[in-house]
């Protein structure tokens, strides 16, 4: 018998493993609908990267444990990677199922509220009294691989009386969760990447024990410390037991404390040599934290650190800092002549003295390649927005290297065409994405691609999308366009996506847009005409939310859509939304009682032959070029308008 | 300074050394061998595909080489990769395997995206068509395969 094998067939599986890696859970599992062969070659993919969010309500140990068909062997075998953030209950004989099913886990990602439910768990069977007996047995008992089991070893520690108290409000707790975070780590003994959140205040261990027992052989390591204070001394005891670490990425509440040892000249703390990237997330902060840790990054590792990311996620302004010349004439300086030449990717959020920063950047690299492709410069707090000439100064330093871009835009100085030409004077930019400082601002989308040829990836965020025809001269290769809190007419919009035929995604993202009025001569309280059509039928279109109106603006804002709806090119197929779906109009809105018609019929359609994909507010309507049938079919648009 | 590579079906290609050394493999075996001036033999590759990969690896010769596997992953494939890529399947897969055997890892990336495309968004029926496939699962056995593995649809 001749067996006629298809190309896929034919690639060993490492390579099917790189090609499943881009993919999604869904088309994994469409692969694993199209023959018997490739049913048992891309089942075990399926179940390599497993979320438990994504698993749902379902039951995830039953689904890791059941057996796959072909190999006998529970699926979980072929799972590389489990995150379990799901709010779902976990209890500990699912945990330890999980175990059992998946002992080749290498990346294991949680937060505390697991290990929260597991110890309620816990805490239900002693109050069952079964402390008291003794019989710890009683949670799980088909341990065939002698791995520890959660319930007893968790029992078995020491807990003041009296028993009956819930285990959460116990003043143990925090050893309690230390025990079960080894537990975790011997169940699992493969682990190269972890990612775990510690919040819940009462089952908070003390940071150093814990960081002393994470797993020897990790490589990555994500940890978000709530409030704990971070010193920076903690950073070490973490690459002390864990040598190999590559990736570290650390999230605080507040900003860490640089042990004062760190800033001694006689400082003699060997360099690390291993990490490559470092993150850093803060919630609220002083300014010389930050800055501090720049110092750090500085002082302690080597110039294989390719990757920092520091991000301030304060809402509050940078309070005035006592320690300026520190942060220009010793931090700064420390950390650009350690690492400003090697350097990969850096993105930067809410730290002030930037300017001064790409200026020692600039100083440092004269005359040497810059490594940079990845740079992200945030500040949401509008004082720090990056002028023209500061704009000029950061894209003329960055311009041979930079493929991916992130920027916050100042206020405009003069035309939008000096700004088009900097990022046109970058030859390898591929993403950009730009967030305006006012909404009323008008980003000429053409003119910016006119400069940009090489550009594959835009994003708008916060601000008017015009589009001028004269402006583009031929079509452009733009693969994917997404626009937050921007604005733009329909008309504009289409005349922009007859020139964009490789278009393969357009997202309205998650902060919500505009849809404006053609015309200031339309109707103010009449929602415009809206239509879009798209020329690419394989195109992917994902709404999350479609802003309504904002009679406070009426000046500016003539009207924006209530109703987003057109036809398909070859049917009058709609789809109905309820009323439920338009809970974000504002109160204004209604009360102004306006187009109450407009808001039963939420209609959402789009002109286009053969559409692939359609998400709107995080729902498939169209998947693989089908309806999907949740929706009410055929109810005539007219009849609820 | 230049290479020879001999291809499966025996046919000689003379190469620039910088341009062979793209291959991880070939810069390994020209550093164990030294200065020489034999063929290096590559078994597992017809002249014809180790022709359209020195094509690849002269048009790609000053690329930055990057480690960085998220860096990688995140290039989009340029115009010229896809043009590149148009080829008949045949020839798309002995070209993934040929990167995976020399060790081009670039290649291979470019490659692998190519094929993800061609599956990205389509239906069992659709790939079948594209990988030309016949179908051996019953309707029931398919229903069966989407039930045990619900999870993994798009909600």
């Amino acid at each position: 018998m001749v067996i006629i094998m298809d190309c896929l067939s034919r690639l060993p599986t490492e390579i099917l493993e790189q090609i499943t890696s881009t993919l999604q859970p869904d088309d994994i599992l469409t692969m694993c609908c199209v023959c018997r062969d490739w049913h048992s070659r891309c089942l075990p993919e399926l179940y390599r990267n497993v979320s438990i969010d994504f698993i749902g309500t379902e039951c995830t140990a039953g689904i890791l444990a059941k057996h796959n068909p072909s190999t006998l062997k529970p699926q979980g075998y072929s799972t590389r990677s489990l995150s379990m953030s799901s709010e779902r209950t976990i209890n500990c004989k699912e945990l330890e199922t999980i175990a059992m099913a998946c002992p080749f886990i290498t990346s294991l990602h949680f937060v505390d509220e697991v290990f929260y439910r597991t110890m309620l768990d816990i805490s239900a069977l002693r109050n069952c009294g079964i402390l008291r007996s003794q019989k710890y047995s009683i949670g799980h008992n088909g341990n065939a691989k002698g791995l520890p089991n959660y319930s007893k070893v968790i029992l078995g520690l020491q807990f003041p009386p009296p028993y009956n108290q819930p285990l959460m409000y116990c003043k143990t707790a925090p050893s309690v969760t230390l025990a079960f975070c080894e537990l975790m780590f011997q169940h699992h003994p493969h682990l190269k990447a972890l990612s775990m959140a510690l919040h819940l205040r009462p089952l908070k261990p003390e940071l150093p024990p814990l960081l002393r027992i994470l797993p020897a052989g990790l490589t990555d390591l994500t940890l978000d410390l709530g409030d704990c204070r971070l010193y920076t001394s903690f950073v070490d005891l973490i690459h002390d037991s864990c040598p190999q670490l590559t990736s570290l990425s650390l999230s605080i509440e507040n900003d860490g404390i640089l042990d004062p040892f760190v800033c001694s000249e006689s400082d003699v703390e060997p360099i690390n040599r291993s990490l490559k990237s470092f993150t850093l997330k803060c919630r609220e902060l002083l300014c010389l934290g930050l800055w501090s840790w720049v110092y750090f990054l500085g002082k302690r590792y080597g110039q294989q650190l390719s990757t920092v990311h520091i991000y301030n996620n304060s809402r509050l302004e940078h309070p005035k800092t006592q320690t300026e010349s520190m942060i220009l004439d010793t931090f700064i300086p420390t950390f650009v002549e350690q690492h400003g030449a090697t350097l990969r990717s850096l993105k930067m959020k809410n730290l002030d003295f930037s300017q001064a920063f790409w200026q020692s950047m600039k100083l440092r690299n004269h005359g040497i390649d810059v490594k940079l492709w990845d740079v992200t410069c945030l500040d949401t707090k509008t004082l720090y927005n990056r002028s023209y000439k500061e704009m000029h100064f950061l894209l003329d330093f960055l311009k041979p290297s930079i493929r991916q871009l992130r920027l916050s835009m100042a206020k405009m100085e003069g035309c939008f065409d000096g700004y088009a030409a900097l990022f046109g004077q970058c030859p390898s930019l591929e993403h950009l994405h730009l967030e305006r400082a006012d909404d009323r601002e008008v980003t000429p989308l053409f003119m910016l691609l006119q400069h940009c040829t090489r550009l594959r990836h835009l994003t708008l965020d916060h601000c008017t999308v015009g589009v001028v025809e004269s402006q583009l001269s031929s079509i452009h290769g733009l693969r994917s366009l997404t626009f937050n809190r921007a604005r733009f007419t329909c008309a504009e919009m289409n005349q922009a996506l007859k020139y964009l035929p490789r278009l393969a995604t357009f997202h309205i993202g998650v902060m919500s847009s505009t849809i404006l009025h053609e015309r200031s001569s339309d109707p103010p309280n009449a929602p415009p005409a809206v239509a879009l059509t798209f020329p690419n039928p394989d195109m992917s279109i994902h709404i999350s939310s479609i802003f309504m109106i904002n009679l406070l603006d009426k000046s500016y804002i003539t009207g924006t859509s209530t109703m987003v709806s057109a036809r398909t090119a070859h049917s009058c197929d709609s789809w109905i939304f309820s009323r439920g779906e338009v809970a974000q109009v504002t109160e204004e809105y209604l009360q102004a009682g306006l187009m109450r018609q407009h808001i039963l019929a939420y209609c959402l359609e789009f002109i286009c032959d053969d559409l692939r994909y359609l998400k709107f507010k995080g729902r498939v309507l169209i998947k693989r070029g089908s309806v999907i049938p949740r929706y009410p079919k055929n109810t005539a648009l007219d009849t609820a308008l | 300074m230049s290479v020879r590579l001999l291809s499966s079906d025996s046919e000689d290609f003379t190469v620039a050394k910088e341009v062979a050394e793209r291959s991880m493999l070939i810069k390994n075996m020209l550093e164990d061998v030294g200065d020489n001036d034999n063929p290096i033999p590559l078994p597992n590759v017809t002249a014809k595909i180790l022709r359209k990969v020195i094509e690849w690896c002269e048009h790609h010769l000053g690329d930055p080489v990057t480690n960085d596997e998220n860096e990688r992953r995140n290039t989009e494939i340029d115009e010229w990769d896809q043009k590149f890529m148009e080829v008949d399947q045949e020839t798309l897969f002995d070209i993934i395997l040929a990167a995976n055997y020399l060790d081009i890892k670039p290649l291979l990336d470019v490659g692998c995206k190519t094929v993800a495309n061609m599956i990205k968004g389509k239906t069992a029926e659709e790939i079948r068509k594209i990988f030309n496939i016949v179908n051996d699962l019953t309707p029931e056995e398919e229903a069966q395969i989407r039930k045990e593995n619900e999870w993994a649809e798009d909600r």
